[in-house]
């Protein structure tokens, strides 16, 4: 009998033990996430920024003085993007809601380098599906080609679609520039940054 | 009466390895895993989308437990045209995207398709991806045969991680 109760203890404890492991293993699987990737050191001589003339998501002409006296968050990407943009603007959208009211005093843009794509109606679904405060730019070719030279930033438009054209890839710089409300270029995040981290490092800023 | 104690015993073990493996496929299933032969792949997810959207991307973790080396050969969904494996990365100034045709998996090695890396890439996409909902997709290995799993939507700026809870927040 007694033996019998030994025998139950044992497989139990094996039964746990194993049913423990394979818990203990797939946690660590998906504890294993997200490479950080370091902010750019960019250098303080290049001037970074300028003057711009664009289209917002709800079809406003825009320009670099409609958001002066507030600090900008300016990312290049496309909406059709399936991988670095929306893990960007998630960053910034966690970012806001961390910092909280002050961050009011940011307005992240988002500047479409996509013009045949990203529409007015499209880029204000983009949008509004991460954050309230992030503003969606686009514009002619030759205003994009002029906002994204002001800002160092580069872009190509795939040849990699279907035959309609219709899901070429774009490839863009992935940089979050951090302008100030004198549209004084201050720093750049990468696109993956942690939002906690960049909410530290834009509270730091912030007034 | 010896040989009695040895069938009670022998039903014993039956009855607690049948606790154990309804427990280990009940723990497989919370932790939202799928096996083929050696391979398991964990935690499937996709990003909601725009109505108008034609591409999507999923990610998940692969763990080749096997000893030898097998790949992905092919992909395939219900929710697209086109399934392919593509890879994000850097190169000078620019993020890019290139079709990767086989992924190679190591034996004991993780892969993981995550942003900023690797991911299931849905081209031609039939309807937009809701927050919440679910989709099937399949994958065919070269060796271990075919699984098919179950990609959980999460919102449109999910960064994937352990905090999976983002799913039920959606702005
Ligand atoms: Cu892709």
């Amino acid at each position: 009998m007694k033996r019998q109760h030994f025998y139950i203890v044992l497989i139990l404890f094996v039964s746990i033990t194993v049913t423990v492991a394979i818990g203990t293993d797939s946690f660590n699987l998906t504890n294993e996430t997200g490479a950080k990737t370091a902010s750019t050191s960019s250098s303080a001589t290049v001037e970074i920024g300028g003057p711009f003339t664009l289209v917002d998501h709800n079809g406003k002409t825009v320009t670099d003085a409609d958001f002066e006296g507030r600090y900008k968050l300016i990312f290049f990407g496309y909406t059709s993007c399936p991988d670095v943009c929306p893990t960007a603007l998630g960053g910034v959208s966690e970012m806001l809601d961390i910092i909280g009211k002050k961050s009011e005093q940011i307005v992240p843009l988002f500047i479409s380098v996509d013009t045949k794509r990203d529409t007015v109606d499209v880029l204000q679904e983009y949008v509004t599906n991460f954050h309230p405060q992030i503003v969606g730019l686009t514009g002619s070719v030759e205003q994009i080609t002029a906002v994204t030279k002001a800002y160092r930033s580069y872009f190509t438009i795939n040849d990699d679609g279907d035959s309609n054209g219709d899901y070429y890839s774009v490839s863009h710089s992935s940089y979050l520039y951090l302008m100030g409300p004198d549209g004084k270029f201050i720093t750049a995040y990468g696109h993956n940054r942690p939002p906690e981290d960049m909410a530290k490092s834009i509270s730091e800023v912030l007034s | 009466m010896k040989e009695n104690t040895m069938k009670k015993l022998v039903s014993l073990i039956a009855v607690i390895a049948a606790t154990t493996m309804f427990l280990i496929t009940d723990v497989y299933a919370a932790m939202n895993q799928y096996k083929a032969g050696d391979i398991i792949i964990e935690n499937p997810w996709a990003r909601a989308t725009m109505s108008s959207a034609q591409t999507a991307a999923a990610f998940l973790t692969i763990k080749n437990n096997g000893s030898t080396p097998d790949r992905i050969v092919a992909l395939q969904s219900p929710i697209s045209q086109k399934t392919e494996i593509h890879q994000s990365f850097m190169e000078g100034d620019m993020m890019r995207m290139r079709p990767v045709g086989v992924l190679e998996l190591a034996p004991g090695e993780v892969t993981m398709l995550k942003p900023g890396s690797y991911h299931v890439m849905f081209m031609g996409l039939k309807f937009p991806l809701a927050i919440g909902e679910t989709f099937p997709l399949r994958v065919k290995f070269e060796k271990s045969g075919e699984v098919e799993v179950i990609v959980k939507i999460m919102k449109a700026g999910a960064r994937g991680g352990m905090n999976m809870d983002n799913m039920n927040h959606a702005n």
